[in-house]
């Protein structure tokens, strides 16, 4: 049977998980970590580094370091998050063919779709080698506030990887999958998922016959961990510049320090109540002098910087609350998803709104690609085997632009999904033979962010009066939160001539050169994981041989009877010597058994 | 160098085909009227490439070659589409992948549809604890959602299931919330047309007049959002396989001669090959009459029920039964004999059916022919005036003791049988004498005897008739018609 994965693709960090028999565990990488960090580096040398071993360069290489571009996906260079990450990033964003954000690294300019691919692919090589069998599907999550954009953009990025999206989940539904399982049916849940760039809050209901049903849904694109680590980080700056008089942000190595340095805190004071924070030569002075950094951050002040963030969470949760038409009281459990969930601070405001302690059975940054890879296995399994109904919503009205810059709403946001909504329209000019239509959605949020999903035209039309013609659009939202629109022209009978581009700023033979070229990457990533097994296995081998040899000749000097085979076993020895050198996995393998059968004959002489 | 043009296949269809995003791309690029090198240019692909691409998406039925007689309207039989026999090919090519036991619920929850307001569509009785009502809505969905048939090619069950879908969920958001639920029931007990999904109300967009591309909405009433959420529905589906229904007919309630009427549009997916002419819109003013499909649409709406599998059956009678008993409920006798009159014929043993026809029977032979009035009335507008007479009669016949419903269809019968070229009268005579012997005071009724006396050919009785009602009423619009016919001197027998 075919495996499926669920990935939690964080803004931060990323999750991947399998179902192992019943249950879903997430799967530990190379390095033993459960979470691989979400970045992205390319080295002095060209190398392409991914997660753990990109992070612990991320100082000295700051400017080829990619962290968060979750935050850029699917976004035009010229949208106002584009804005801001440009004044925050430390790598080099720039405008791509499309109009799109891209990111120059080194001498490559690379899409987000591609930086994605990367991480991906790296979460696809960690669990290939726990199941020992090649993957091919995954489910990916997404934060409830994706638009089409960002969602078709995250998909390209799965292709690129050489993966087969299977579904594109919530990340709060997907909690809400993993939790859902031990929990009593018809139970009303709230999933409070505060992650490292994204809050969501979700209001599910947990129906028979593994049925989740949304029942509203509420966010913040801005709200996130990182904005927590900032505040550490601004107030940090602040204490630097009243004591030494150096602002810390003009330099970028001092600034990536910082930031690290905030994150440590603000997870050590998730357990205990000071952590110090010690940077030794952050920076040097106008005079030449080393600076240095040491402060120590309380519990109480970090509560204090962060009062706000969080506040703004619980009134995003109420508002969740108000569109699914419940009371605090009516929600039995609280589920905690993301990072950030455990401050005590976030825990204790939780407990006092709800009336409730949160509820601890899922672990928050596991939960949701445990949640993704239980979707995968339902959607994949035989018919009848436990089954996973997810009735999501789309938190993002949809519809059209209208004159002026209106919007007209044809899916309005909480609308379950799949759905399908049709209006008729008709030419406003005589003689009128083509209508666009310019398809929007619209973020609910308090950003009320509005974005265009596409240009639509529908040409030769019969030249006709105006109000003659009349046209149906139909908008559909399937599973996955993916918009499809088409237009088909009604009495002209004529033609109906559509243009759907759902895009992700990416052609399709863009991203079809991405997809070969990572899959190159992939086999000679592959290649040379293989040769140099096989090189250690020689290695150690040659070693032991040599030294064998090298007892035996002291022992027994050249005696002709063993003189022929010594010679013989020279020969292997510089055979696997030459071969170690070289790039093929293949004959150094055929080399071993001689190997092993020359050590084996040396040992048995040397006892 | 021919000119190529989408053939615009609905949303669905398009992504089930078997295309690389090559391929894709170059689907993406062909639109109204475009030449080969128009793509070649447009992709940046090479030639070869790009004709190999076009060559697949013309099998495939995606595109089509502009200017070939399926676009020209005058070589086609109104009321088809250019991508209908694609989808049907495209249908054909992929085989349904669903089960036995899939199919039955997707065919009695199509019957539902058809039949249904949303307490039926759901399968609960109209004051349904809302508890009840939520716990339909989750079994249904979770059958239904397409999830569930992840990964199987569904071929034209594919729309099926999305319609369904969205009629359920339609269902559920109206019958779950308080307010929205007693707006509908308010509709219900009106007898008419249920309320439009608050939700699925599309907004104004203003005025779009100056703008020189341009979008406007149609000013008068955009005909999709008259139409209840399941009809829109079907409506949608209508449309996206290229049947184009009329739905701008008058504001008509959910009667069942009307579901009869809509059946031939909206079950494409059983008959096998979609109708080659538009269903027939039976209560558009204006339009012709069309006889022969409202038969095609009854056979077909009968083989149905016929052809169901028995594991079906029970299921059919069930909701046969549950919307007999809503339509008593809502004091719909004759719709409620209808229904009831359906599940007997399946099952005819049935004690639930039995006594559901009683009921139905014993409320009131009045209510019941009145309600047949209102569909005899409608069928008459719509232009169909075979079907009117059936009902006038079955009216007559339900409220023997009605002289108002008696004169109608009295009065009904002769209009109808004049215009259908019917030379009879025994049915208008047999009702205009019940009329006049339940009222003999009414001058019309006896003008009404008088004119089916001489249809009869019964040339004195007509005349004492006409004497009498002159007694009553000289001025009698009946009676100066019974005059007109009498001084012509052209009985028509």
């Amino acid at each position: 049977m075919k495996r499926v994965i669920g990935i939690d693709l964080g803004t931060t960090n990323s999750c991947v998980a399998v179902l192992d028999g019943a249950t879903a565990q997430v799967i530990a990488n190379r390095g033993g970590y459960k979470t691989t960090p979400s970045m992205v580096a390319i080295t002095e040398t060209g190398r392409k580094l991914v997660g753990h071993i990109a992070k612990r360069q991320a100082i000295t290489n700051a400017e080829n370091t990619v962290y968060a571009a979750k935050r850029l996906i699917g976004r035009k260079f010229a949208s106002p998050q584009v804005a801001s990450a440009l004044r925050q990033a430390s790598y080099r964003i720039v405008e791509g063919p499309h109009g799109e954000a891209r990111i120059a690294l080194r001498s490559d300019t690379l899409s987000i779709p591609e930086i994605s691919a990367f991480i991906l692919q790296e979460l696809k090589i960690v669990a290939e080698d726990f199941l020992g069998e090649p993957v091919e599907q995954a489910v990916i999550t997404v934060p409830a506030y994706f638009n089409d954009n960002q969602r078709q953009a995250t998909k390209d990025a799965g292709l690129i990887a050489g993966l087969d999206v299977i579904r594109i989940v919530n990340e709060p539904t997907a909690a809400a999958i993993s939790y859902g399982t031990a929990a009593r049916e018809g139970s009303t849940v709230a999933v409070y998922d505060f992650g490292g760039g994204t809050f969501d809050v979700s209001i599910l209901e947990l129906g028979k016959g593994g049925i989740f049903k949304v029942l509203g849904t509420a966010g913040d694109t801005f709200l996130g961990g990182e904005d927590v680590d900032e505040r550490i980080v601004e107030w940090l700056v602040g204490e630097f510049q009243t004591e030494h008089k150096t602002d810390l942000r003009k330099d970028r190595m001092a600034r990536q320090r910082l930031k690290d340095a905030a994150e440590k805190a603000k997870c050590e004071l998730s357990t205990v109540t000071t952590s110090d924070l010690n940077l030794p030569f952050i920076i040097s002075n106008e005079r030449g002098e080393s600076l240095h950094l040491q402060r120590t951050l309380t519990r109480v002040k970090l509560e204090e910087l962060t009062a706000d963030l969080i506040d703004r969470s619980i009134d995003i949760c109420l508002e969740a609350l108000a569109d699914a038409g419940l009371a605090k009281g009516d929600i039995d459990d609280v589920i905690l998803v993301g990072g950030m969930t455990r401050m005590p601070a976030i825990q204790r405001k939780i407990t006092a709104v709800f009336g409730q302690e949160p509820n601890r059975s899922v672990h928050p940054d596991e939960c949701v690609a445990i949640g993704a890879a239980m979707h995968g296995a339902a959607l994949l399994a035989e018919a009848g085997r436990k089954p996973i109904v997810l009735l999501d919503v789309t938190p993002l009205a949809l519809g059209i632009m209208t004159h002026g810059g209106g919007f007209d709403e044809l899916v309005p946001a909480n609308t379950t999904v799949p759905t399908t909504r049709v209006k008729t329209f008709t030419t406003s000019r005589d003689g009128q033979t083509r209508m666009s239509i310019v398809v929007q959605q619209v973020a609910k949020d308090r950003n009320g962010e509005r974005v265009d999903l596409g240009d639509f035209a529908l040409e030769g039309l019969e030249s006709k009066p105006k109000g003659a013609i009349v046209v149906e659009v139909s908008f559909s939202i399937d599973a996955n939160g993916i918009v499809a629109v088409e237009a088909v022209g009604q009495e002209s009978r004529r033609k109906a001539a559509i243009t759907v581009q759902a895009s992700s700023g990416l052609t399709a033979a863009e991203l079809q050169e991405m997809q070969i070229s990572a899959a190159h990457a992939m086999a000679e990533r592959r290649h040379g994981e293989a040769i140099e097994s096989e090189r250690q296995a020689a290695q150690s081998l040659v070693s032991e041989v040599e030294r064998l040899l090298e007892s035996l000749r002291s022992s027994a000097g050249d005696s002709s009877v063993l003189g022929a085979t010594m010679a013989g076993i020279e020969a292997v020895l510089t055979q696997a010597k030459v071969l170690g050198d070289g790039r093929d996995p293949g004959k150094l393998k055929l080399l071993l058994p001689q190997l092993e059968r020359a050590a084996q004959m040396l040992r048995s002489f040397g006892s | 160098m021919k000119r190529y043009a989408s053939t615009a296949l609905s949303g669905p269809v398009l992504k089930a085909l078997p295309l690389t995003p090559l391929e894709g791309f170059v689907l993406s690029r062909v639109d109204a009227d475009c030449t080969e090198d128009d793509i070649v240019m447009g992709t940046g692909l090479g030639e070869e490439v790009v004709r190999s691409a076009l060559d697949l998406l013309m099998k495939l039925g995606a595109i089509q070659v502009f200017g070939s007689s399926s676009l020209m309207p005058a070589a086609r039989p109104s009321g088809a589409h250019p991508a209908k026999p694609t989808l049907a090919e495209l249908h054909a090519a992929a085989p349904s992948q669903i089960s036995a036991e899939e199919r039955t619920l997707l065919d009695c929850l199509e019957a539902r549809l058809l039949l249904a307001n949303h307490y039926v569509l759901l399968g609960v009785p109209i004051g349904a604890e809302r508890r009840a009502i939520k716990d339909a809505y989750y079994e249904l969905v979770a059958s239904l959602h397409p999830d569930r048939f992840f990964g199987r090619s569904l071929g034209a069950d594919g729309d099926t299931i999305t319609r369904l879908f969205a009629a359920i969920e339609d269902a559920h958001f109206t019958l779950s919330h308080v307010e929205r639920r007693a707006h509908y029931d308010a509709s219900l007990d009106e007898g008419d047309e249920p309320a439009t999904n608050p939700r699925a109300v599309a907004t104004s967009s203003g005025s779009t007049r100056t703008r020189p591309v341009v979008v406007a909405e149609r000013a008068s009433a955009p005909a999709l959002d008259d139409a209840s959420p399941s009809e829109r529905i079907t409506d949608v589906l209508d449309a996206a396989s290229g049947r184009i229904t009329d739905v701008s007919g008058p504001p008509s309630g959910l009667t069942l001669a009307r579901k009869l009427g809509r059946n031939a549009g909206s079950a494409p997916a059983l008959s096998g090959s979609p109708p080659s002419s538009p269903p027939p819109a039976l209560w558009a003013p204006g339009s012709a009459p069309n006889e022969e499909a409202t038969a095609q649409a009854i056979a077909d709406l009968r083989r149905r029920y016929e052809g169901i599998i028995p594991l079906a059956k029970a299921e059919k009678v069930r909701t046969l039964v549950l919307q007999g008993e809503a339509s008593l409920a809502a004091s719909q006798g004759a719709e409620a004999l209808q229904f009831f009159r359906l599940a007997q014929g399946l099952e005819p043993e049935s004690a639930d059916v039995i006594r559901g026809l009683a009921k139905a029977e014993s409320l009131g032979g009045s209510e019941v022919g009145k309600h047949y009035t209102y569909f005899a009335k409608r069928a008459e507008y719509a232009n169909h005036p075979a079907e009117a007479l059936t009902f006038w009669e079955e009216a007559a016949q339900r409220a023997p003791d009605d002289a108002v419903v008696q004169g109608d269809a009295a009065a009904a019968i002769l209009r109808m049988e004049e215009a259908a070229g019917i030379v009879d009268g025994s049915a208008a005579l047999r009702c205009a004498s019940r009329a006049v012997l339940l009222d003999p005071k009414n001058a019309a009724f006896r003008a009404l005897l008088g004119r089916a006396y001489l249809r009869q050919g019964m040339l004195r009785n007509a005349e004492r008739e006409a004497a009498s009602a002159a007694a009553i009423d000289a001025e009698c619009s009946e009676l100066t018609e019974l005059r007109r016919e009498l001084t012509s001197r052209s009985p028509l027998r």
